[in-house]
């Protein structure tokens, strides 16, 4: 099947909805504004992509999972080292300032955060077509942030010059705070998607 | 992501390759894929090839992300482009790392990618005079094309110079 | 005072819901596990009053560790804390024989709410 620019217009609508409402979870788990900065569905090249990532050089914390079910995905939240420690203080209630060194706590909460906005958007996902999407337990890499987003589209990249990407950053809200987040759709589970969409609209 | 805008900075993505001349600097990193760094020390040119798989077999994808066709090319590109003289080219490679692997599978590219990457130069008759390749961790490496000296930090470490 | 075992394989989950019980005389954290399969090993060996369980951890999910759990003990309490808030999943849940399900994430009062409610009926 090939991929139109309809197909991604379609997608992205679904799509900033989920990430909407993952956006509410992540305030609601951090009792505190995250604002969403950007949030695109867009078909790049993967040496583009990764040149754009490989720009930065922060040390960041990602906790990366699989969504499966009717949808199947990659998952991947990042957020920089510094920034971990301040949502480890949102996320505990402790005055901001609390958590100084990065341990296995700060590791935990990236883990959780990754895990509410995975689960976020799997609702979302399995509300609009009627079925279910559940991830995976999170795996935290700790690296530079080029690195761990090149482990997201490896396999992929590996396959296709171009990938089909969810992207979107998070600002947390009266800081500097950027986390990002980005999503991999499977093509196979994409296709059987954008058919049922193609489908209902046809139907309307 | 943060951009970085630097003239003098180019940036190589994953299964690229960028050619650049003395006073540029050409930055990449690295978890299992490769890096390759040619450098013609009197013409002041460097190369980086960013690979992510051994060999392309019957691939379609871009030559740049095997080390089959990849190191063929940015040595073509190098010569035939930016006039390089291939007799003086140097190698140094970096990365290769056994990385986290969402779907857990055990084999290790970054092994398997040294391995061909080593090989491939051999035969195009280019001595590699630096590697640091392995671990299971991401690198950041630099090459200042004036000096050839190519700067790699390993995630946890730091930048040692190559 | 209540004895409580958390489950859930994020530490700063387990450090957070503890912080929330702390806050009430009501309750008493007496063991943890970080996965489905040491939820049951702790729940025989530490027979607490109630459970706050997990869904997607390594090991065993939360569906399994409730339905081995209410096999070992038919009249044991375990309120479900997860992020998942999908139909099938909830259904799956009430079959395995939770008391309960709060939906991460959650706000403290009805942490602490739910437990009373599960352990006063």
């Amino acid at each position: 099947m090939q991929i139109t620019k309809e197909h991604i217009k379609m997608l992205d609508i679904i799509i900033k909805i989920s990430i909407d409402n993952a956006s509410r979870a992540f305030s609601k788990a951090i009792k505190h504004g995250a604002l969403i900065e950007l949030a695109r569905t867009e078909l790049v090249d993967v040496s583009e992509i990764t040149e754009e990532m490989n720009n930065d050089f922060r040390e960041m914390a990602g906790a990366m999972l699989q969504l499966n079910g009717a949808l199947k995905g990659k998952l991947l939240f990042m957020i920089p080292f510094d920034g971990a420690l301040v949502l480890q203080d949102y996320y505990m209630c402790s005055p901001q300032g609390t958590s100084t060194e990065f341990n296995e706590y700060t590791e935990a909460t990236v883990q959780e955060i990754g895990n509410i906005l995975a689960s976020s958007i799997g609702n979302s996902l399995a509300s609009d077509f009627g079925s279910t999407v559940l991830p995976t337990p999170p795996q935290i890499i700790c690296d530079f942030a080029g690195t761990i987003f090149s482990s997201l589209i490896l396999e992929e990249g590996m396959i296709q010059d171009k990938i089909l990407l969810i992207e979107a950053k998070f600002k947390i809200y009266h800081s500097e705070i950027d986390s990002y987040f980005f999503l991999l759709l499977d093509i196979d589970t994409m296709e059987e998607l954008l058919s049922k969409l193609e489908q209902s609209t046809r139907g309307t | 992501m943060r951009l970085i805008v630097d003239e003098n900075i180019v940036t190589v993505g994953v299964g690229d390759l960028k050619v650049a001349k003395s006073p540029k600097t050409i930055k990449t990193s690295l978890g299992s894929c490769i890096g390759v760094v040619l450098y013609d020390n009197i013409n002041k040119i460097g190369g980086m090839l960013h690979l992510m798989l051994p060999k392309r077999n019957d691939r379609e994808g871009k030559l740049s992300k095997y080390a089959d066709t990849g190191i063929p090319l940015l040595i073509d590109l190098m010569v035939k482009q930016a006039n390089a003289n291939k007799k003086l080219l140097t190698a140094k490679i970096f990365g290769g790392a056994k990385m986290f692997n969402i779907n857990s599978e055990l084999f290790d590219i970054g092994k398997a990618n040294a391995i061909e990457t080593k090989k491939i130069l051999e035969k195009m008759n280019i001595s590699i005079i630096a590697a640091k390749t392995g671990g299971t961790k991401g690198s950041q490496i630099s090459i200042d094309t004036n000096t050839g000296i190519v700067r790699c930090r390993i995630f946890g470490g730091q930048a040692e110079e190559y | 005072m209540k004895k409580v075992l958390i489950v859930d394989d994020a530490s700063v989950v387990r450090l957070l819901i503890k912080k929330i019980l702390k806050q009430s005389d009501d309750f008493t954290i007496i063991g943890e596990a970080t996965n489905g399969k040491d939820a049951l090993i702790k729940y025989k060996e530490l027979r607490p009053d109630v459970v706050t369980m997990d869904m997607i951890m390594p090991e065993a999910d939360g569906i399994q560790a409730t339905k081995d759990i209410l096999a070992f003990d038919e009249d044991a309490k375990v309120v479900i804390i997860s992020s998942i808030d999908q139909k099938e999943m909830l259904i799956q849940a009430i079959n395995a024989g939770a008391s309960s399900y709060i939906v991460k994430p959650f706000e403290s009062d009805r942490v602490i709410s739910t437990l009373n409610e599960v352990l006063n009926n």
